[in-house]
């Protein structure tokens, strides 16, 4: 059972870097910025916090719904807030404003790599990312056959991870990830791996994986990914929803709006 | 209260990491982690050997507390430096998943820990080279450094807080120590100064906080006073650290 119900969530980020005062004193005085102010730019928008610091707001007054069975995708330029939510949903950042309701576990996969130290062997990092994903010994041992057997690697298993080529890392990586089971698969760019033959294999299994779970969040840029897993699309522009819809409703926007710019 | 608790029962996690830092640390080095044994006992050696001839001290008492005087503070200002740097050097990690942050400060606790157990061995060398065996007022020593562990765990985890908003704690904190170092009785022992200064030192509560780990090993049995106070210590740090820490927990990730 998978549900997430996000009701006007923004996220803020306060700026710390450098004193706020002479940054805010640059935005007043400088004839430059004080033209660009106003002008069209990636990202939320700057603006003045109460204590007087200057405040990104990467989200702003977000609300939908999950059902599910939703894959979701999320398309918008650079800085539109893509990662942001995907880190709310996440539960890595307490949304400054507004509430997520959530149920079902989640699992993000944004960065496979996570916990790689490039001294230990491919079998210790086998145990280290299980760890992390918070499987017992016994759950281990029964994903490291599994991933052993995918990956072909063979005798470099017990190797440190340094020795392998990217490739090789990668199809560790992958391997380790799509054994987990969620309720909610979270991707920043959908992950695929390898050489043309293992390409196929990965797709096969990663096939596997999204159906196992009941609902999948994934920001890309890619639009086969898009057709091919999603059906439904969020566009998401300066940190506000501005539509959500079929793919191709949401993307035929999404083309509208960029060629006005 | 929630997250210490989850944190504390994903013990596979830090347990695993802690002690994969540490071995990380000494991958491909013959001696491992001993090259920590070897090189605090060669620091604690000489510190005791030219220290114990300016004092005028005898070397069967003075050699033997000097060595655990350094493992001991050593291990105490490691972890809070280490402490300060926890949430800041974990980002990557902390970024990626939900997890408890009482994880990340467990981690540093416990490689520092492992950290104490290979260096303390020094001590022990020496204690049965002068013949200090153990006696009976050793199990002191368990509360005694039950009560170091956890006066340094809230340390830790205040700095690590507070260091990820204010970049200038890590700073602080180890020039902190480098004058408390001097001001807390680790390398002269506090009835060594008599009279104001040693009254100014008692009020210092590292000294307190050391006094009752290392005293017991030392074969006497510490003060009350020095109980007391690394009691108080431990309760009165906990309970800011953990006020501040629900206070500011869901701020940490942004601070990063």
């Amino acid at each position: 059972m998978a549900r997430i119900a996000a009701d006007r969530i923004s996220v803020d980020f306060p700026l710390y870097q450098g004193t706020s005062r002479s940054l805010r004193h640059a935005l007043l005085a400088n004839p430059i910025t004080t033209v660009m102010r106003g002008a069209r730019h990636v990202g939320g928008a700057i603006t003045q916090g109460q204590g007087g610091g200057v405040v990104v707001r990467a989200l702003d007054d977000i609300s939908f719904t999950i059902a599910d069975g939703d894959r979701v995708g999320l398309v918008g330029q650079n800085g539109a807030g893509k990662t942001t939510l995907l880190r709310v949903l996440a539960g890595i950042y307490e949304p400054t404003g507004g509430t997520v309701a959530m149920e079902g576990h989640i699992v993000p996969l944004f960065n496979l790599t996570e916990g790689m130290m490039p001294e230990v062997t491919g079998r210790e990092l086998i145990k280290i990312r299980g760890t992390l994903l918070g499987f017992s010994p016994d759950q281990i041992s029964g994903m490291a056959a599994d991933v052993i057997e995918f990956s072909e690697l063979g005798d470099y298993l017990d190797m440190p991870v340094r020795t392998y080529s990217t490739g090789m890392l990668v199809r560790l990586a992958f391997a380790i990830a799509t054994t987990v089971t969620a309720d909610i698969l979270l991707f920043d760019e959908l992950i695929g791996a390898g050489d043309a033959r293992f390409y196929e294999k990965a797709q096969r299994r990663l096939e596997r994986f999204v159906l196992r779970s009941s609902s999948m969040v994934v920001a890309t840029h890619t639009r086969e990914v898009l057709f091919k897993w999603c059906n439904r699309c969020f566009l998401m522009e300066h940190g506000k929803l501005v539509t959500s819809g079929t793919v191709a409703d949401t993307l035929r926007i999404y083309d509208e709006r960029r060629a006005k710019l | 209260m929630h997250d210490v608790f989850d944190g504390v029962a994903m013990w596979r996690v830090w347990h695993l990491f802690g002690a994969n830092e540490v071995r990380n640390r000494y991958r491909r080095s013959t001696l491992g982690p001993f090259w920590v044994s070897i090189s605090m006992g060669v620091q604690a050696l000489v510190t005791a050997f030219v220290l114990g001839y300016l004092f005028n001290q005898p070397n069967e008492r003075y050699l033997p507390f000097v060595c655990l005087s350094l493992v001991l503070w050593n291990f105490l200002l490691n972890t809070v430096c280490e402490g300060a740097n926890t949430f800041i050097g974990a980002s990557d990690l902390i970024l990626q998943v939900k997890r408890p942050f009482t994880v990340y400060v467990l981690q540093t606790l416990w490689r520092n820990l492992i950290i104490l157990g290979h260096t303390v061995l020094i001590f022990f060398v020496v204690a049965f080279l002068y013949g200090l065996f153990p006696q009976p007022v050793y199990l002191l020593a368990v509360p005694g450094l039950a009560l170091l562990l956890l006066n340094v765990g809230w340390a830790a985890f205040l700095s690590a807080i507070l260091a990820t908003r204010f970049r200038d704690v890590p700073l602080i904190v180890q020039n902190a120590f480098t004058v408390l170092f001097w001001l807390t009785p680790v390398v002269y022992m506090p009835n060594q100064l008599g009279g104001t200064v040693e009254y100014w030192v008692r009020l210092n509560p590292l000294t307190h906080i050391l006094e009752v780990a290392r005293v017991p090993l030392l074969l006497s049995s510490p003060p009350l006073e020095s109980w007391l106070v690394a009691g108080a210590s431990a309760l009165v740090g906990w309970a800011v650290t953990l006020l501040a820490f629900a206070r500011f927990r869901s701020r940490i990730a942004y601070w990063l």
